[in-house]
């Protein structure tokens, strides 16, 4: 069997030469023929009637002799292919039209693909994922969260279900660095975090248990930025400074410690995952850099807890084991603020959240996008095969089999499938890339996502698949010509149709109605975004530079800093704040109002600033004074407000001088947008830098620069002011302050490319379908619109006609999506960020619709111009 | 020249037969031993007898070689395989069982 494939193959391996072969030894055949049949002395005229009369059985064994391979369906689809590739290159417009529809459908369709392949699909890279857990508490209050030292010391004593568990922290660290110094994120764990995961390091080794505390691990990718990837970085030490807390002194410490580097870890291993949710604001951070062991003392509690269950052990089962040894460590330590249950969670489940939901939607969405590009280019497919019926007829005619016909327009459905897929590919590589930038944040994971085979393999088969949908219906169509029927009743039309008509119709509607809700969509979320962009956020964005700084440094550094860098020249004011606005984070606390008792204490955003932050910001004060230097922690201890809080809580008096539990009000502010921009200002008070020491440490300050010209000219003198100062701050995240703004939209700027690109395929979608539709109404009625113009009607009669039926559809799919919109009016109130839809969007989105339909009608309506009576209706 | 065709599926055995007692043949000679030794019944026509070789050649049965004829032409030349010839002795064994059983009961 095997040498039998072996001959096949060499057959075809000779190519021409092989018929070139046949050729001669069947030639030779029958000139040994002819010479017998002289020898035998026949006159010639006779030799040659029967040398001719040979001619079928020589046809025969030439075509049976290559047959006898089994070839022959290799060498008629190279045929179909070079015949499809001819007919398509004949017909540029359309070629290229269902080509790029199709590859922006399957490469929109890949990119979704290849994200959830990357998050979803792909197991995460730890040996065996689907054991392990993620260990958490139900706090008295309902709350659930960190893990008791002493309750995860009880469940590796007794816990008969878990193999393993690890606990660690997230956390920051710097590094000296030749500017000053650098930021890393680090998870400071115990030493089974390694043996849990069952990851690899690509150089070194891992810490276990029984190593110092004082080594680390890097990153992959540290090691790249740190080191160039230098393989005598092993043995080597780095020193880190961070805030520690003291629990003796009650308050934040700066600790230095020098680690000796054990090993490296494959770039692709992060671990937690998301390490961008712990952190907020200006700390948003996508990867750790650095794993160290827990130092000597052992924390109270810890933040984080993964477990490995044994195999075959069921979650609940171990969940319920957890609870059990929790409420005997209850019995042995009573305590009100003791935990009262564990919570597990299967990792993929824990990494992932509720993005799985997100992505199967969006894959649906694009999936229902690529569906109806199918269904157009099977319309577009199908207006084609009707022009063609006549070829299909004489083919037909000459002895071309019905199947060969089928095979004939699945190639070129093919072809077109893959020529889109092949372009296809770009726009996946581009449309991932666009996903997991701009949905970085949201997206867990993203760093694992490549375009893998998988990705190519689903890319394949979705070109196939799409080329069988939309290539079916012409093939059929195409086979069922019969020469008899096209040539008596031409253009008839039954019932089937009629319906297939109504079927096409409707498809348009609906796509017209899609396009429109998206192109809504798509207005109003750029409308907002417009809006948001020109807000007044009751501060100056221009020429504003932030820069962030850990670790947190006692008060004065920051005092000696804000009056070194206000010094500078072409410095205009500096000031600190803890957290930046428009960051979407803050920090809110309770108060009461000395001699107002209130039935619930009221809130307000606490912001920790030094005194130069608001003249920096150009927020006014508008009553009473600044915070001052001076203005310490002690009693009592002076507080700004904003004209929010003055408002709602002093309507009728000043402010200024009134005692609240956290303070005095010294002063009163202008409003801010504190958080983003389109939430309304909240209440809000400030307090030095002095006070609140402990306050989010890890977080550190942020240092505002106003200057006079181009603020990113003045970064290099603010760090050598803030290295004279204090060379342990770490300096990052330098942006302005524009940019800030700018970027504190990444969410509405990634619903803007989502929407935008969706109602930019649908509108392209609609458009084609509408065009599709049209022509194919022209080419089947061409007969009737030849006797029209032989009976002397007009043609700009005619053009209206069919540009009519185009208009009409379009306006029935309008008002359709009209409606729907206006039904989701709620729904986009209801928003995170609520868009309010307006007479402009609608009515704009709708000029450009049918503007764009009376193009797609009018371009094939144009044809019927172009019919010459005489040969149309010769034709038949 | 009204000569019987020769029944379907016993072409490949009549060449292979002749290949066996002719050695190296082309393929006008094969069809002209066939005529020859059947005499002159059964005719092989171009139109089935290089189909059959060619099927003969997939099996592996015969093997082909370009040579030149006596009057200095081109070609191809065919010759049995020790699987051809085992090939031909278990139908040859399977034509005479089936032929003994036919003729008896024709015989009848």
């Amino acid at each position: 069997m095997l040498r039998e494939i072996g001959r096949r193959l060499r057959v075809l391996g000779r190519g021409a030469r092989f018929e070139q072969d046949l050729d001669d030894e069947i030639r030779l055949h029958v000139e040994h023929l002819e010479a017998q049949l002289r020898a035998a002395g026949l006159p010639e005229d006779t030799v040659r009637e029967a040398v001719r009369q040979r001619f079928g059985s020589t046809l025969r064994a030439r075509e049976e002799s290559v047959d006898a391979w089994g070839w022959r369906w290799l060498e008629q689809l190279v045929q179909d292919i070079r015949f499809g590739a001819r007919t398509l290159a004949k017909q540029p417009g359309f070629t290229a039209t269902t080509v790029v529809t199709l590859a922006l459908a399957t490469g929109a369709t890949t990119a979704i693909f290849s994200v959830v392949n990357g998050v979803i699909l792909r197991p995460l890279p730890l040996a065996s994922p689907d054991r392990l857990v993620q260990v958490a508490s139900i706090h008295p209050r309902g709350n659930i969260g960190f893990v008791l030292a002493s309750d995860l010391d009880a469940y590796r004593r007794q816990s008969a279900s878990f193999e393993r568990f690890a606990g660690y922290e997230l956390t920051t660290r710097q590094v000296p660095h030749p500017d000053g110094a650098e930021r890393l994120t680090a998870v400071i764990s115990d030493f089974e975090f390694f043996s849990l995961l069952g990851v690899e390091p690509i150089a070194g080794r891992t810490y276990r248990t029984g190593d110092p505390s004082a080594v680390a691990v890097l990153s992959g990718r540290y090691w790249t930025r740190a080191y160039q990837r230098d393989p005598s970085v092993l043995g080597r030490s780095i020193t880190l400074s961070g805030n520690v807390w003291d629990p003796v002194r009650r308050q934040s410490i700066l600790e230095h410690r020098t680690y000796t580097i054990l090993g490296v870890m494959p770039d692709t291993f992060q671990f937690p995952y998301g390490v961008g949710a712990f952190f907020e604001g200006p700390m948003r951070e996508k990867e750790t850099d650095i794993w160290i062991p827990q130092q000597d003392v052992t924390p109270r509690r810890f933040g984080q807890v993964t477990g490995r269950l044994k195999p075959s052990v069921t979650v609940d089962a171990a969940a319920s084991e957890l609870g059990v040894i929790q409420r005997q460590q209850d019995a042995i330590t009573p305590s009100q603020s003791r935990p009262k249950g564990a919570v597990l969670t299967p990792l993929a489940e824990e990494v992932l959240g509720s993005i799985p939901r997100t992505l199967w939607l969006l894959f649906g969405a694009v999936g229902l996008v690529l569906a109806a590009a199918c269904a157009n280019v099977a319309n577009l497919l199908l207006a084609r095969t009707a022009v063609r019926t006549r070829e299909v007829v004489t083919r037909a005619a000459l002895g071309a089999g019905r199947l060969r016909l089928v095979r004939q327009f699945l190639t070129e459905s093919v072809l077109l499938a893959l020529g889109g897929g092949l372009l296809g590919v770009g726009v996946a590589w581009g449309g991932t890339r666009l996903l997991l930038v701009l949905g970085s944040v949201m997206i867990p994971r993203a760093h694992e996502v490549t375009l893998d085979w998988r990705t190519f393999a689903f890319l394949l088969a979705i070109c196939f698949v799409t080329a069988i949908l939309f290539g079916l219906a012409p093939a059929v169509s195409a086979a069922r010509a019969d020469a008899r029927h096209v040539l008596r009743e031409p253009g008839a039309r039954t019932t089937a149709s009629r319906i297939h008509t109504a079927i096409r119709d409707g498809l348009v509607i609906a796509e017209v109605a899609l396009a429109f809700v998206l192109a809504v969509g798509a207005g109003l979320v750029v409308r907002e975004l417009g809006r948001l962009q020109r807000a007044d956020t009751g501060m100056t964005n221009e020429n504003i530079v932030t820069l962030h700084l850990t670790p947190k440094v006692p008060a004065a550094d920051y005092f000696a800093i804000e009056a070194r860098v206000a010094q500078t020249p072409g410095v205009q004011a500096a000031g600190f704040t803890q957290m930046v606005p428009l960051q979407n984070w803050g920090w809110i606390g309770d108060f009461s109002i000395v001699g107002r008792p209130l039935e619930r204490r009221p809130t307000a955003e606490l912001r920790t600033i030094t005194p130069g932050y608001f003249q920096t910001l150009g927020i006014p004060i508008v009553r009473g004074r600044n915070l001052t230097q001076d203005d310490t922690r002690d009693d009592p201890s002076a507080l700004l407000i904003n004209e929010t809080l003055a408002r709602t809580h002093f309507p009728d008096e000043d402010p200024v001088g009134r005692e609240l539990d956290r303070g005095r009000i010294v002063g009163v502010v202008g409003d801010v947008r504190q958080t983003r921009l389109d939430r309304p200002v909240q209440p809000e008070m400030y307090s030095t830098v002095t006070r609140n020491a402990g306050i989010a440490a890890d977080i550190g300050m942020t240092l505002m620069v106003r200057t006079q010209g181009s603020p990113e000219t003045i970064v290099a003198a603010v760090r050598a002011a803030v290295r004279e100062v204090n060379p342990n701050l770490a300096i990052f995240n330098v942006k302005t302050m524009a940019q800030v703004r700018a970027d504190s939209l990444w969410e509405l700027n990634l619903y803007r490319w989502l929407i935008g690109l969706f109602a930019g395929l649908a509108l392209l979608i609609a458009v084609i379908g509408l065009y599709g539709v049209i022509a194919y109404s022209v080419s089947s009625r061409t007969r009737e619109f030849a006797v029209r113009l032989a009976l002397g009607s007009d043609a700009l009669t005619l053009i209206r006609l069919v540009v009519r039926r185009g208009m009409l559809l379009a306006a029935i799919g309008l008002g359709l999506g009209g409606t729907l919109a206006l039904a989701a009016t709620p729904l986009l109130r209801a928003l995170p960020s609520p868009l309010d839809p307006d007479v402009t969007t609608f009515a704009a989105t709708a000029v450009v619709l049918l503007a764009l339909t009376l193009i797609a009608c009018t371009l094939p309506a144009l044809r019927v111009v172009r019919v010459d009576p005489i040969h149309a209706l010769r034709q038949d | 020249m009204a000569r019987d065709l020769i029944p379907p599926g016993t072409l490949h055995v009549l060449i292979l037969k002749t290949l066996a007692r002719g050695g190296e043949l082309h393929g006008f000679e094969i069809a002209e031993s066939i005529a020859r030794e059947s005499g002159d019944v059964l005719t092989v026509e171009e139109g089935s007898l290089y189909p059959a070789l060619q099927r003969l050649l997939l099996k592996g049965w015969v093997t082909a070689e370009w040579s030149t004829t006596a009057g200095n032409r081109r070609a191809r030349y065919y010759q049995l395989t020790r699987a051809g010839r085992r090939q031909l002795e278990t139908e040859m064994a399977q034509f005479h069982r089936v032929n003994g059983a036919i003729a008896r009961v024709l015989a009848m």
